[in-house]
Protein backbone atom coordinates (compact mmCIF):
# COMPACT_ATOMS: atom_id res chain seq x y z
CA UNK A 1 0.00 0.00 0.00
CA UNK A 2 1.28 3.40 -0.68
CA UNK A 3 0.02 6.32 1.43
CA UNK A 4 0.51 9.83 -0.89
CA UNK A 5 0.01 13.07 1.41
CA UNK A 6 -0.79 16.10 -0.75
CA UNK A 7 -1.60 19.92 0.13
CA UNK A 8 -3.78 20.81 -2.42
CA UNK A 9 -6.52 19.57 -4.59
CA UNK A 10 -4.99 21.08 -7.84
CA UNK A 11 -1.94 18.80 -7.14
CA UNK A 12 -3.97 15.97 -6.41
CA UNK A 13 -5.92 16.14 -9.28
CA UNK A 14 -3.93 14.35 -11.63
CA UNK A 15 -2.85 11.63 -9.80
CA UNK A 16 -6.53 10.86 -8.70
CA UNK A 17 -7.27 10.85 -12.35
CA UNK A 18 -4.20 8.80 -13.66
CA UNK A 19 -4.53 6.35 -10.35
CA UNK A 20 -8.33 5.86 -10.92
CA UNK A 21 -8.44 6.65 -7.52
CA UNK A 22 -12.25 6.83 -5.47
CA UNK A 23 -13.43 9.75 -3.30
CA UNK A 24 -14.12 8.03 0.30
CA UNK A 25 -16.87 10.24 1.68
CA UNK A 26 -17.37 10.61 5.34
CA UNK A 27 -13.48 11.20 6.32
CA UNK A 28 -12.41 14.32 7.88
CA UNK A 29 -9.98 15.25 5.02
CA UNK A 30 -10.66 14.65 1.12
CA UNK A 31 -9.33 11.12 1.04
CA UNK A 32 -9.06 8.76 -2.58
CA UNK A 33 -8.07 5.25 -2.28
CA UNK A 34 -7.42 2.21 -4.72
CA UNK A 35 -6.57 -1.24 -4.53
CA UNK A 36 -2.94 -0.15 -3.68
CA UNK A 37 -3.00 3.41 -3.21
CA UNK A 38 -4.47 6.07 -0.46
CA UNK A 39 -4.00 9.81 -1.63
CA UNK A 40 -5.44 12.21 1.62
CA UNK A 41 -5.57 15.96 1.10
CA UNK A 42 -3.55 17.19 3.34
CA UNK A 43 -4.22 21.14 3.11
CA UNK A 44 -1.17 23.84 3.03
CA UNK A 45 1.60 23.37 5.73
CA UNK A 46 3.60 21.24 7.87
CA UNK A 47 1.06 21.10 10.84
CA UNK A 48 -2.01 20.21 8.27
CA UNK A 49 0.56 17.46 6.49
CA UNK A 50 1.40 15.73 9.83
CA UNK A 51 -2.09 15.38 11.38
CA UNK A 52 -3.19 14.14 7.89
CA UNK A 53 -0.69 11.74 7.62
CA UNK A 54 -1.80 10.60 11.15
CA UNK A 55 -5.17 10.28 10.18
CA UNK A 56 -4.30 8.36 7.42
CA UNK A 57 -2.01 5.74 9.29
CA UNK A 58 -4.77 5.41 11.64
CA UNK A 59 -6.87 4.49 8.32
CA UNK A 60 -4.06 1.67 6.79
CA UNK A 61 -4.28 -1.44 8.30
CA UNK A 62 -1.58 -2.93 6.56
CA UNK A 63 2.56 -1.40 6.34
CA UNK A 64 2.76 1.23 4.37
CA UNK A 65 5.00 3.60 1.93
CA UNK A 66 4.90 6.57 2.28
CA UNK A 67 4.68 9.90 -0.33
CA UNK A 68 4.36 13.43 0.00
CA UNK A 69 4.47 14.96 -3.37
CA UNK A 70 3.39 18.83 -4.19
CA UNK A 71 5.12 21.96 -5.52
CA UNK A 72 8.29 23.69 -4.54
CA UNK A 73 10.30 26.92 -5.41
CA UNK A 74 13.87 26.77 -6.30
CA UNK A 75 16.37 29.79 -6.91
CA UNK A 76 16.88 28.37 -10.66
CA UNK A 77 15.81 24.81 -11.48
CA UNK A 78 13.34 25.13 -14.46
CA UNK A 79 10.13 24.68 -13.71
CA UNK A 80 7.99 21.27 -13.99
CA UNK A 81 11.52 19.62 -12.71
CA UNK A 82 10.79 17.16 -10.81
CA UNK A 83 13.03 16.10 -7.71
CA UNK A 84 13.20 13.69 -4.90
CA UNK A 85 13.95 14.97 -1.38
CA UNK A 86 17.82 13.52 -0.05
CA UNK A 87 17.45 15.85 3.00
CA UNK A 88 14.28 17.47 4.87
CA UNK A 89 15.28 19.96 6.76
CA UNK A 90 12.72 21.92 9.16
CA UNK A 91 13.25 25.28 8.32
CA UNK A 92 12.17 27.15 12.33
CA UNK A 93 13.80 24.05 13.98
CA UNK A 94 16.82 23.54 11.91
CA UNK A 95 16.05 19.30 12.54
CA UNK A 96 17.06 17.34 9.27
CA UNK A 97 15.96 13.89 7.77
CA UNK A 98 17.29 11.71 5.58
CA UNK A 99 15.15 9.27 3.62
CA UNK A 100 17.29 6.35 2.57
CA UNK A 101 17.43 5.02 -1.04
CA UNK A 102 17.56 1.21 -1.96
CA UNK A 103 16.86 1.60 -5.45
CA UNK A 104 17.95 3.52 -8.05
CA UNK A 105 15.51 5.86 -9.33
CA UNK A 106 16.25 7.78 -12.49
CA UNK A 107 15.02 11.03 -10.32
CA UNK A 108 17.35 13.82 -9.65
CA UNK A 109 17.51 14.60 -5.77
CA UNK A 110 18.17 17.40 -4.26
CA UNK A 111 18.18 18.82 -0.31
CA UNK A 112 14.69 20.12 0.61
CA UNK A 113 13.28 22.94 3.66
CA UNK A 114 10.06 23.39 4.43
CA UNK A 115 9.31 26.67 5.60
CA UNK A 116 5.89 28.30 7.69
CA UNK A 117 5.10 31.13 5.01
CA UNK A 118 5.45 31.08 0.89
CA UNK A 119 9.35 31.96 0.76
CA UNK A 120 9.76 34.51 -2.14
CA UNK A 121 14.00 35.15 -1.33
CA UNK A 122 15.08 31.75 -2.23
CA UNK A 123 18.33 30.03 -0.61
CA UNK A 124 21.17 29.11 -2.87
CA UNK A 125 20.91 25.26 -3.75
CA UNK A 126 17.69 24.33 -1.99
CA UNK A 127 13.86 23.94 -2.93
CA UNK A 128 11.38 25.05 -0.48
CA UNK A 129 8.05 23.96 0.41
CA UNK A 130 5.48 23.98 3.44
CA UNK A 131 4.81 20.46 4.10
CA UNK A 132 7.84 18.21 3.73
CA UNK A 133 9.34 18.22 7.20
CA UNK A 134 5.52 17.75 9.18
CA UNK A 135 5.05 15.26 6.67
CA UNK A 136 8.51 13.55 7.40
CA UNK A 137 8.44 14.10 11.42
CA UNK A 138 5.12 12.13 11.05
CA UNK A 139 5.65 9.15 9.02
CA UNK A 140 9.03 8.30 10.30
CA UNK A 141 6.65 6.76 13.20
CA UNK A 142 5.25 4.34 10.91
CA UNK A 143 7.88 3.12 8.88
CA UNK A 144 11.41 2.93 7.97
CA UNK A 145 13.44 5.45 6.10
CA UNK A 146 13.45 3.38 2.96
CA UNK A 147 9.75 3.50 2.65
CA UNK A 148 8.99 7.54 2.84
CA UNK A 149 9.96 9.85 0.19
CA UNK A 150 9.18 13.48 -0.71
CA UNK A 151 8.79 14.14 -4.46
CA UNK A 152 8.95 17.85 -5.58
CA UNK A 153 7.79 19.79 -8.94
CA UNK A 154 9.47 23.12 -9.30
CA UNK A 155 6.65 25.15 -9.13
CA UNK A 156 8.50 28.75 -9.07
CA UNK A 157 11.94 30.32 -9.14
CA UNK A 158 13.62 33.71 -9.06
CA UNK A 159 12.36 34.27 -12.82
CA UNK A 160 9.12 33.12 -11.94
CA UNK A 161 7.55 34.00 -8.31
CA UNK A 162 4.97 31.75 -6.35
CA UNK A 163 2.25 35.00 -7.22
CA UNK A 164 2.02 33.56 -10.29
CA UNK A 165 1.17 30.10 -9.39
CA UNK A 166 -2.64 29.11 -10.13
CA UNK A 167 -4.54 25.70 -9.76
CA UNK A 168 -4.58 25.10 -13.61
CA UNK A 169 -0.92 25.68 -13.80
CA UNK A 170 -0.01 23.17 -10.80
CA UNK A 171 -2.43 20.43 -11.99
CA UNK A 172 -0.34 20.75 -15.44
CA UNK A 173 3.26 21.09 -13.75
CA UNK A 174 2.25 17.48 -11.76
CA UNK A 175 0.74 15.66 -15.01
CA UNK A 176 3.85 16.75 -16.95
CA UNK A 177 5.97 14.25 -14.40
CA UNK A 178 3.37 11.93 -13.91
CA UNK A 179 4.85 8.70 -16.09
CA UNK A 180 8.62 9.21 -13.94
CA UNK A 181 6.35 9.39 -10.50
CA UNK A 182 4.10 6.36 -11.34
CA UNK A 183 7.68 4.05 -12.29
CA UNK A 184 8.71 5.65 -8.90
CA UNK A 185 5.62 4.40 -7.07
CA UNK A 186 5.69 1.03 -8.79
CA UNK A 187 9.39 0.42 -8.05
CA UNK A 188 8.46 1.76 -4.37
CA UNK A 189 5.80 -0.85 -3.94
CA UNK A 190 7.50 -3.10 -5.19
CA UNK A 191 10.33 -3.28 -2.54
CA UNK A 192 7.66 -2.73 0.20
CA UNK A 193 5.61 -5.87 -0.89
CA UNK A 194 8.74 -8.20 -0.48
CA UNK A 195 9.47 -6.71 2.48
CA UNK A 196 6.05 -7.30 3.61
CA UNK A 197 6.35 -11.14 2.10
CA UNK A 198 9.31 -11.48 4.37
CA UNK A 199 8.11 -10.51 7.57
CA UNK A 200 4.19 -11.78 6.80
CA UNK A 201 3.23 -13.96 9.59
CA UNK A 202 1.67 -17.31 7.76
CA UNK A 203 -1.73 -18.26 7.58
CA UNK A 204 -1.32 -21.07 10.18
CA UNK A 205 -0.81 -18.70 12.77
CA UNK A 206 -4.54 -17.66 12.44
CA UNK A 207 -6.05 -21.17 12.72
CA UNK A 208 -3.99 -22.10 15.41
CA UNK A 209 -5.63 -18.99 17.58
CA UNK A 210 -8.78 -20.19 16.46
CA UNK A 211 -8.13 -23.60 17.84
CA UNK A 212 -6.33 -22.78 21.25
CA UNK A 213 -6.63 -20.18 23.71
CA UNK A 214 -3.57 -18.21 24.00
CA UNK A 215 -2.78 -15.36 25.89
CA UNK A 216 -1.09 -12.00 24.61
CA UNK A 217 2.18 -12.64 25.29
CA UNK A 218 1.72 -16.47 24.22
CA UNK A 219 -0.01 -15.31 20.96
CA UNK A 220 3.77 -13.15 20.64
CA UNK A 221 5.71 -16.21 21.55
CA UNK A 222 3.91 -18.50 19.19
CA UNK A 223 3.70 -15.63 16.17
CA UNK A 224 7.74 -16.17 16.32
CA UNK A 225 7.65 -20.27 16.96
CA UNK A 226 5.12 -20.25 13.61
CA UNK A 227 7.79 -17.90 11.42
CA UNK A 228 10.53 -19.74 12.27
CA UNK A 229 8.72 -23.28 12.21
CA UNK A 230 8.09 -21.97 8.74
CA UNK A 231 11.93 -21.12 7.37
CA UNK A 232 12.91 -24.26 8.72
CA UNK A 233 10.73 -26.51 6.79
CA UNK A 234 10.01 -24.18 3.47
CA UNK A 235 8.48 -27.07 1.80
CA UNK A 236 6.09 -28.35 4.21
CA UNK A 237 3.21 -26.80 5.40
CA UNK A 238 2.56 -26.58 9.38
CA UNK A 239 -0.89 -27.72 10.04
CA UNK A 240 -3.87 -28.74 12.39
CA UNK A 241 -4.00 -31.64 12.11
CA UNK A 242 0.17 -32.03 13.04
CA UNK A 243 -1.10 -30.43 16.35
CA UNK A 244 -4.86 -31.51 16.73
CA UNK A 245 -3.77 -34.38 19.66
CA UNK A 246 -1.95 -31.39 21.78
CA UNK A 247 -4.22 -30.47 24.48
CA UNK A 248 -3.75 -26.99 25.21
CA UNK A 249 -1.83 -23.38 23.95
CA UNK A 250 1.33 -24.37 26.53
CA UNK A 251 1.46 -28.08 24.64
CA UNK A 252 1.32 -26.29 21.28
CA UNK A 253 4.21 -23.65 22.25
CA UNK A 254 6.24 -26.46 23.52
CA UNK A 255 5.32 -28.83 20.64
CA UNK A 256 6.89 -26.16 18.03
CA UNK A 257 10.12 -25.02 20.34
CA UNK A 258 11.11 -28.56 20.37
CA UNK A 259 10.99 -28.78 16.90
CA UNK A 260 13.29 -25.70 16.32
CA UNK A 261 16.39 -27.68 18.12
CA UNK A 262 19.44 -28.27 16.13
CA UNK B 1 29.47 2.86 -7.84
CA UNK B 2 27.95 5.09 -5.10
CA UNK B 3 24.87 7.22 -5.11
CA UNK B 4 25.15 8.98 -2.05
CA UNK B 5 27.73 10.56 0.09
CA UNK B 6 26.92 12.23 2.95
CA UNK B 7 30.11 14.36 4.86
CA UNK B 8 29.94 16.27 8.18
CA UNK B 9 30.65 20.10 7.17
CA UNK B 10 33.19 20.51 9.10
CA UNK B 11 35.54 17.81 7.27
CA UNK B 12 34.47 18.77 4.05
CA UNK B 13 37.65 20.73 2.91
CA UNK B 14 39.83 18.07 4.35
CA UNK B 15 42.38 16.77 1.83
CA UNK B 16 41.61 13.02 2.63
CA UNK B 17 37.94 13.99 2.51
CA UNK B 18 38.24 15.80 -0.71
CA UNK B 19 40.42 12.78 -2.50
CA UNK B 20 37.48 10.13 -1.42
CA UNK B 21 34.70 12.88 -2.82
CA UNK B 22 36.79 13.08 -6.19
CA UNK B 23 36.96 9.05 -6.03
CA UNK B 24 33.19 8.99 -6.51
CA UNK B 25 32.69 12.39 -8.71
CA UNK B 26 29.20 10.89 -10.01
CA UNK B 27 28.57 10.82 -6.59
CA UNK B 28 25.57 13.57 -4.89
CA UNK B 29 27.27 14.55 -2.17
CA UNK B 30 25.22 15.63 1.27
CA UNK B 31 26.99 17.74 3.94
CA UNK B 32 25.77 16.56 7.68
CA UNK B 33 26.37 18.38 10.75
CA UNK B 34 26.90 14.78 12.33
CA UNK B 35 27.46 11.82 10.78
CA UNK B 36 25.06 9.96 13.18
CA UNK B 37 21.80 12.08 11.93
CA UNK B 38 21.99 9.71 8.84
CA UNK B 39 23.91 6.62 10.51
CA UNK B 40 22.46 6.48 14.16
CA UNK B 41 19.08 7.37 13.77
CA UNK B 42 15.94 5.28 14.63
CA UNK B 43 13.52 3.83 11.74
CA UNK B 44 16.51 2.42 9.66
CA UNK B 45 16.33 -1.08 8.26
CA UNK B 46 20.11 -2.67 7.90
CA UNK B 47 18.83 -4.89 5.48
CA UNK B 48 17.40 -2.96 2.93
CA UNK B 49 20.04 -0.43 2.85
CA UNK B 50 22.63 -3.53 2.21
CA UNK B 51 21.31 -3.42 -1.21
CA UNK B 52 22.65 0.40 -2.34
CA UNK B 53 24.89 1.84 0.73
CA UNK B 54 25.74 5.02 1.16
CA UNK B 55 29.26 6.54 2.03
CA UNK B 56 29.25 8.28 5.28
CA UNK B 57 32.36 10.52 5.76
CA UNK B 58 33.28 11.52 9.08
CA UNK B 59 35.66 12.88 12.16
CA UNK B 60 35.62 10.18 15.37
CA UNK B 61 36.62 12.76 17.89
CA UNK B 62 36.85 10.26 20.62
CA UNK B 63 37.30 6.46 21.96
CA UNK B 64 40.08 6.12 18.59
CA UNK B 65 41.48 2.84 20.21
CA UNK B 66 39.56 0.60 22.99
CA UNK B 67 40.22 -2.26 25.28
CA UNK B 68 39.41 -5.34 22.99
CA UNK B 69 36.52 -7.60 24.58
CA UNK B 70 37.28 -10.15 26.71
CA UNK B 71 38.33 -13.28 25.53
CA UNK B 72 39.50 -11.59 22.42
CA UNK B 73 43.50 -12.47 21.70
CA UNK B 74 46.26 -14.24 20.15
CA UNK B 75 48.36 -13.79 23.11
CA UNK B 76 49.89 -10.60 23.72
CA UNK B 77 49.66 -8.88 27.16
CA UNK B 78 47.18 -6.18 26.07
CA UNK B 79 44.61 -6.07 23.94
CA UNK B 80 42.56 -3.07 21.78
CA UNK B 81 40.77 -2.33 19.02
CA UNK B 82 40.08 0.45 16.61
CA UNK B 83 37.61 1.14 13.73
CA UNK B 84 38.66 3.37 10.90
CA UNK B 85 35.79 2.32 9.49
CA UNK B 86 32.12 1.35 10.28
CA UNK B 87 30.42 -1.21 8.57
CA UNK B 88 31.40 -4.23 5.72
CA UNK B 89 31.15 -4.12 2.20
CA UNK B 90 30.49 -8.01 2.61
CA UNK B 91 27.16 -9.61 3.45
CA UNK B 92 27.58 -11.92 6.35
CA UNK B 93 24.74 -13.31 7.71
CA UNK B 94 25.87 -14.22 11.12
CA UNK B 95 27.60 -11.09 11.76
CA UNK B 96 27.03 -9.04 14.52
CA UNK B 97 27.07 -6.07 13.08
CA UNK B 98 23.75 -6.25 11.08
CA UNK B 99 22.05 -6.31 14.95
CA UNK B 100 24.55 -3.35 15.99
CA UNK B 101 24.44 -0.94 13.79
CA UNK B 102 20.78 0.18 12.39
CA UNK B 103 22.52 1.87 9.01
CA UNK B 104 24.00 -0.46 6.55
CA UNK B 105 25.93 2.62 5.11
CA UNK B 106 30.04 2.68 5.35
CA UNK B 107 31.23 5.17 7.54
CA UNK B 108 34.64 6.39 6.83
CA UNK B 109 36.43 8.30 9.46
CA UNK B 110 38.82 10.05 7.53
CA UNK B 111 41.19 11.28 10.75
CA UNK B 112 43.56 8.70 10.33
CA UNK B 113 46.63 10.38 12.01
CA UNK B 114 44.65 11.11 15.14
CA UNK B 115 44.17 7.55 15.17
CA UNK B 116 47.67 6.96 14.37
CA UNK B 117 48.72 9.13 17.50
CA UNK B 118 45.88 7.36 19.67
CA UNK B 119 47.35 4.00 18.91
CA UNK B 120 51.06 5.37 19.84
CA UNK B 121 49.78 6.64 22.59
CA UNK B 122 48.33 3.19 23.98
CA UNK B 123 51.49 1.50 22.82
CA UNK B 124 53.96 3.88 24.73
CA UNK B 125 51.22 2.89 27.76
CA UNK B 126 52.74 -0.67 27.83
CA UNK B 127 56.68 -0.22 27.02
CA UNK B 128 58.09 -3.37 25.95
CA UNK B 129 55.35 -5.60 26.58
CA UNK B 130 53.00 -6.86 23.30
CA UNK B 131 50.32 -4.59 22.64
CA UNK B 132 47.74 -5.82 20.32
CA UNK B 133 45.88 -3.63 17.61
CA UNK B 134 43.03 -5.21 15.82
CA UNK B 135 41.68 -3.34 12.93
CA UNK B 136 38.89 -5.26 11.67
CA UNK B 137 36.50 -5.45 14.15
CA UNK B 138 33.99 -2.86 13.23
CA UNK B 139 34.63 -3.84 9.63
CA UNK B 140 37.03 -5.99 7.04
CA UNK B 141 40.08 -4.71 7.32
CA UNK B 142 41.03 -4.62 3.64
CA UNK B 143 38.35 -5.21 1.92
CA UNK B 144 38.08 -1.86 1.22
CA UNK B 145 41.53 -0.81 0.45
CA UNK B 146 41.27 0.24 -3.10
CA UNK B 147 39.24 3.41 -1.66
CA UNK B 148 40.28 3.80 1.87
CA UNK B 149 44.48 3.29 1.78
CA UNK B 150 43.83 1.98 5.23
CA UNK B 151 46.88 -0.35 5.14
CA UNK B 152 48.76 1.64 3.21
CA UNK B 153 48.53 4.63 5.77
CA UNK B 154 48.84 2.47 8.73
CA UNK B 155 51.21 -0.23 8.53
CA UNK B 156 54.48 2.46 8.00
CA UNK B 157 53.31 3.37 12.02
CA UNK B 158 54.10 -0.10 12.82
CA UNK B 159 57.31 0.03 11.21
CA UNK B 160 59.23 0.94 14.43
CA UNK B 161 57.31 0.33 16.85
CA UNK B 162 58.35 -3.27 17.74
CA UNK B 163 55.92 -3.54 20.82
CA UNK B 164 52.59 -2.42 19.07
CA UNK B 165 51.62 -5.19 16.61
CA UNK B 166 48.55 -5.18 14.12
CA UNK B 167 46.08 -7.42 13.22
CA UNK B 168 44.42 -7.17 9.67
CA UNK B 169 41.50 -9.23 9.97
CA UNK B 170 39.91 -9.53 6.39
CA UNK B 171 38.17 -11.76 4.18
CA UNK B 172 39.92 -10.25 1.11
CA UNK B 173 42.14 -10.57 -1.98
CA UNK B 174 42.65 -6.60 -1.70
CA UNK B 175 46.43 -7.14 -0.78
CA UNK B 176 48.27 -5.45 -3.76
CA UNK B 177 49.20 -2.29 -0.84
CA UNK B 178 50.82 -5.44 1.05
CA UNK B 179 52.53 -7.42 -1.69
CA UNK B 180 53.97 -4.17 -2.68
CA UNK B 181 55.97 -3.23 0.31
CA UNK B 182 58.31 -5.31 2.79
CA UNK B 183 56.72 -7.48 5.20
CA UNK B 184 56.45 -6.58 8.91
CA UNK B 185 57.15 -8.57 12.03
CA UNK B 186 54.33 -7.04 14.09
CA UNK B 187 51.88 -7.45 11.33
CA UNK B 188 49.65 -10.12 11.33
CA UNK B 189 46.93 -10.71 8.23
CA UNK B 190 44.65 -12.93 9.28
CA UNK B 191 42.23 -14.76 7.01
CA UNK B 192 38.31 -16.05 8.39
CA UNK B 193 37.12 -18.75 7.44
CA UNK B 194 33.91 -20.98 6.96
CA UNK B 195 33.47 -23.98 5.14
CA UNK B 196 32.24 -23.54 1.67
CA UNK B 197 28.93 -25.11 1.86
CA UNK B 198 28.39 -22.44 4.84
CA UNK B 199 30.32 -19.95 2.80
CA UNK B 200 27.93 -19.97 -0.57
CA UNK B 201 24.73 -19.53 2.20
CA UNK B 202 25.72 -17.11 4.83
CA UNK B 203 28.81 -14.88 3.25
CA UNK B 204 27.52 -12.92 0.33
CA UNK B 205 29.68 -10.79 -1.92
CA UNK B 206 33.02 -12.60 0.35
CA UNK B 207 36.17 -13.99 -2.02
CA UNK B 208 35.58 -18.05 -2.37
CA UNK B 209 37.82 -20.21 0.24
CA UNK B 210 40.03 -21.04 -2.72
CA UNK B 211 40.95 -17.05 -3.89
CA UNK B 212 41.19 -16.40 0.00
CA UNK B 213 43.61 -19.41 0.07
CA UNK B 214 44.98 -17.58 -2.76
CA UNK B 215 45.61 -14.36 -1.38
CA UNK B 216 47.02 -15.89 1.67
CA UNK B 217 50.12 -17.96 -0.44
CA UNK B 218 50.87 -14.45 -2.25
CA UNK B 219 51.07 -12.78 1.25
CA UNK B 220 52.96 -16.05 2.80
CA UNK B 221 55.05 -15.74 0.13
CA UNK B 222 56.01 -12.26 0.69
CA UNK B 223 57.34 -13.19 4.46
CA UNK B 224 53.87 -11.88 5.56
CA UNK B 225 52.74 -13.57 8.80
CA UNK B 226 49.58 -14.81 8.53
CA UNK B 227 46.72 -15.62 10.90
CA UNK B 228 43.72 -18.20 10.81
CA UNK B 229 40.31 -17.18 12.18
CA UNK B 230 37.76 -19.83 12.05
CA UNK B 231 35.11 -17.07 14.35
CA UNK B 232 32.34 -18.03 13.97
CA UNK B 233 32.09 -21.23 13.69
CA UNK B 234 28.78 -21.94 11.66
CA UNK B 235 26.62 -25.41 12.28
CA UNK B 236 26.16 -27.22 9.13
CA UNK B 237 24.42 -31.32 9.73
CA UNK B 238 27.85 -32.22 8.37
CA UNK B 239 30.03 -29.64 10.43
CA UNK B 240 32.47 -32.35 10.83
CA UNK B 241 33.55 -33.18 7.61
CA UNK B 242 32.89 -29.43 6.71
CA UNK B 243 35.68 -28.14 9.07
CA UNK B 244 37.66 -30.85 8.68
CA UNK B 245 37.92 -30.90 4.38
CA UNK B 246 38.51 -26.61 5.20
CA UNK B 247 41.48 -27.95 6.97
CA UNK B 248 42.97 -30.09 4.90
CA UNK B 249 42.06 -27.41 1.95
CA UNK B 250 44.07 -24.38 3.35
CA UNK B 251 47.55 -26.70 5.10
CA UNK B 252 47.89 -28.12 1.48
CA UNK B 253 48.90 -24.62 0.20
CA UNK B 254 49.96 -22.62 3.47
CA UNK B 255 52.83 -23.71 5.39
CA UNK B 256 51.54 -24.05 9.18
CA UNK B 257 54.99 -22.60 9.92
CA UNK B 258 54.15 -19.53 8.34
CA UNK B 259 51.18 -19.33 10.27
CA UNK B 260 51.34 -16.97 13.43
CA UNK B 261 48.27 -18.17 15.18
CA UNK B 262 45.07 -19.73 14.94
CA UNK B 263 41.96 -19.11 16.51
CA UNK B 264 38.65 -20.89 16.70
CA UNK B 265 35.30 -19.19 17.96
CA UNK B 266 32.08 -20.40 18.68
CA UNK B 267 28.69 -18.51 16.97
CA UNK B 268 27.94 -16.21 19.52
CA UNK B 269 26.23 -12.90 19.59
CA UNK B 270 24.57 -10.44 22.10
CA UNK B 271 20.98 -10.88 22.49
CA UNK B 272 20.24 -7.21 22.00
CA UNK B 273 21.77 -7.34 18.50
CA UNK B 274 20.29 -10.95 17.93
CA UNK B 275 17.01 -9.90 18.60
CA UNK B 276 17.75 -7.18 15.82
CA UNK B 277 18.76 -9.16 13.08
CA UNK B 278 16.52 -12.02 13.69
CA UNK B 279 13.50 -9.43 13.42
CA UNK B 280 15.85 -8.65 9.87
CA UNK B 281 16.12 -11.91 8.53
CA UNK B 282 13.46 -14.16 9.34
CA UNK B 283 13.99 -16.50 6.66
CA UNK B 284 17.48 -17.26 7.50
CA UNK B 285 18.07 -20.64 8.88
CA UNK B 286 20.73 -19.66 11.28
CA UNK B 287 18.45 -17.12 13.33
CA UNK B 288 15.54 -19.68 13.37
CA UNK B 289 16.89 -22.73 15.43
CA UNK B 290 16.91 -22.61 19.45
CA UNK B 291 19.84 -20.79 20.40
CA UNK B 292 20.91 -20.61 23.92
CA UNK B 293 21.03 -17.35 25.84
CA UNK B 294 24.21 -17.67 28.59
CA UNK B 295 24.84 -14.27 30.49
CA UNK B 296 23.04 -12.22 27.75
CA UNK B 297 24.93 -13.45 24.94
CA UNK B 298 22.90 -15.74 22.22
CA UNK B 299 24.48 -19.43 20.86
CA UNK B 300 24.35 -22.75 20.31
CA UNK B 301 23.26 -25.15 22.25
CA UNK B 302 25.99 -25.83 24.99
CA UNK B 303 26.54 -29.56 24.08
CA UNK B 304 26.98 -28.84 20.43
CA UNK B 305 28.95 -25.90 20.35
CA UNK B 306 31.71 -27.64 22.90
CA UNK B 307 31.44 -30.33 20.12
CA UNK B 308 31.99 -27.96 17.69
CA UNK B 309 35.08 -26.72 19.06
CA UNK B 310 36.50 -29.72 20.57
CA UNK B 311 36.28 -31.47 17.52
CA UNK B 312 38.08 -28.37 15.12
CA UNK B 313 40.42 -27.91 17.96
CA UNK B 314 41.38 -31.39 17.80
CA UNK B 315 41.62 -31.06 14.01
CA UNK B 316 43.67 -27.93 14.03
CA UNK B 317 46.28 -29.43 16.38
CA UNK B 318 47.13 -32.27 13.92
CA UNK B 319 48.66 -29.52 12.14
CA UNK B 320 49.52 -27.08 13.98
CA UNK B 321 51.35 -26.64 17.49
CA UNK B 322 49.32 -25.68 20.32
CA UNK B 323 51.28 -22.64 20.72
CA UNK B 324 49.67 -20.78 18.29
CA UNK B 325 46.19 -22.11 19.09
CA UNK B 326 43.56 -19.96 20.80
CA UNK B 327 40.01 -20.09 21.84
CA UNK B 328 37.55 -16.57 21.74
CA UNK B 329 35.07 -17.37 24.02
CA UNK B 330 33.21 -14.77 26.43
CA UNK B 331 34.43 -15.11 29.72
CA UNK B 332 30.86 -16.76 30.65
CA UNK B 333 31.86 -19.83 29.16
CA UNK B 334 35.32 -22.28 29.14
CA UNK B 335 37.56 -22.93 26.47
CA UNK B 336 38.30 -26.46 24.98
Amino acid sequence: MINIVIALDCEAKPLIARFGLKRQQQHTYPLYTSEHINLIVSGIGKLNAATASGYLAGLTREPAAWLNIGIAGHKSHSLGTLYLAHKITNQQSQQNWYPAFTFKTGIATASLASFDVPVTEYADELLHDMEAAGFYQATCRFNSAEFIHCLKIVSDNAEHSTQKINKQMVSKLIHGQLTPIETFISTLNNQLERWNDITATPNIYNDILQRWHFSTYQQYHLKQLVKRWTTLNPQKMLSIEELASLKNSHRVLIHLQDALDI
Amino acid sequence: MMQFIYAEEAILDDPHTQTLIKRFKKSTLIPVKHYGEVFNRKGQNFRLQKQQPALILARKNNELVLPAPAGYGIGGNHNYYFSHMLNCVYDCRYCFLQGMYRSANYVIFINFNDFKQAILDTAANHPGEQTWFYSGYDCDSLAYEPVTNFAQTFLPLFDGHANAWLELRTKSTQIRNLLERDALDNVVVAYSFTPEAISQVYEQGVPSVDKRIEAMLKLQNKGWKLGLRFDPMIYHPDYQQQYSDLFQKIFARIDPAAVHSVSLGAFRIPKGFYQNVALLYPDSALFAHNMENTAGMMSYPIGLEKAMLEYCHQQLLEVIPKSIFFTCTPPSKEAP
